[in-house]
């Protein structure tokens, strides 16, 4: 990757993702709820979602250590990429249901979303997802093997 | 240095640092990392395999996705009247399935740690208690907190407690407070 634009997006996508990487890193419990509220895996068998909440936070720290640093980058945005959008999704089912359960407008929800920040205005972390989605999947569409 | 040429390659030693970070790092936390082999959330196991539950009663509630419990509910009013209810029992024991962090920071007065998570540490050293008290108080966070039905589903189906002697208290701490009912720091009970 030559272009110092892309560098810097790189570096910025990066630093995002270890600082909520290492958010969730606290207490695994709180994670391993938050991902079981979601619904998206099994709870059978139990290693699957045990092994997804201690692992996640630490792809996203790879991963973004990998965008700032530059060998794997690449393979770190790729990743970054497909993991966010698995994950935007999720909260936006979830949105779907918290509305449709109890009637809130989708400009006023707001939720934990397990994304490590505690509870969020949904809209605003859909765009931030939004926004990380599109920078990574550019990333590695344009970076070059180092 | 050896340097994948390929996206896939790069994806695969990404993946493979991540487990092996993950699981190094899980195993050195001991007793504060998860184990990996555990069902934390058996009452929506033993729902989805007898589609009923703890008694035959459980099941995934279809709108908020929080498994609906049969055990005996400890109600609003009861908490209100706390002493009575006491009073009225012989051996009622509370336990308080949220962290040590939460507990330290507020918990219902009598109430015993019992963190759901971490009930390896807690539930041997109460057990024999447990079995002979009259009825046992479960509660968590409240609202879409679903760890005291997920340790109540664990003192029947793991450590052989029998159901009726479980009560839950879906309203859970938050209600608690916000009923303006007393509240005791620290870890002691």
């Amino acid at each position: 990757m030559k272009s110092p634009a892309l560098r810097v997006i790189a570096s910025v996508l990066g630093l995002v993702l270890i600082y909520y990487g290492v958010q969730k890193m606290g207490e695994p419990a709180d994670f391993l709820k938050s991902i079981h509220a979601y619904g998206i895996l099994p709870t059978q068998p139990p290693w699957l979602l045990n092994l997804a909440a201690i692992g996640l936070p630490w792809l996203e720290v790879i991963c973004g250590a990998a965008l700032i640093l530059g060998p794997l980058r690449r393979g770190a945005a790729l990743l970054s990429s497909l993991v966010l959008a698995a994950f935007t999704l999720a909260i936006l089912v979830r949105s779907f249901q918290v509305m449709g359960a109890d009637g809130t407008a989708f400009f006023e929800l707001a939720f934990d979303c397990g994304c490590g920040s505690g509870a969020v205005i949904i809209w605003q972390k859909l765009l931030l997802n939004g926004s990380l989605i599109a920078g990574t999947a550019w990333v590695a569409l344009r970076a070059r093997p180092q | 240095m050896f340097r994948p040429r390929s996206l896939s390659g790069e994806v695969l030693i990404l993946a493979s640092l991540t487990l092996a970070v993950a699981l190094l790092v899980n195993g050195l936390r001991g007793q504060s990392g998860l184990d990996l082999g555990r069902d934390y959330f058996p009452a929506d196991t033993i729902a989805s395999e007898s589609e009923g539950g703890p008694g035959d009663k459980a099941e995934i509630g279809e709108d908020s996705g929080k498994p609906q419990h049969g055990y005996t509910s400890f109600q609003l009013a009861d908490a209100k009247d706390y002493q009575q209810y006491l009073d009225d029992r012989d051996g009622v024991i509370f336990l308080d399935a949220r962290s040590a962090k939460l507990y330290e920071a507020g918990h219902i007065p009598g109430a015993r740690l019992c963190h759901h998570y971490r009930q390896d540490q807690y539930i041997p050293a109460m057990l024999e208690e447990l079995r002979a008290a009259d009825i046992v108080v479960i509660y968590c966070a409240g609202g879409d907190c679903e760890d005291s039905i997920q340790l109540a589903t664990d003192l029947v189906f793991t450590h052989g407690l029998t159901q009726e002697l479980i009560a839950i208290y879906e309203g859970g701490f938050a209600e608690w407070v916000d009923a303006g009912l007393e509240v005791r720091n620290g870890m002691q009970p």
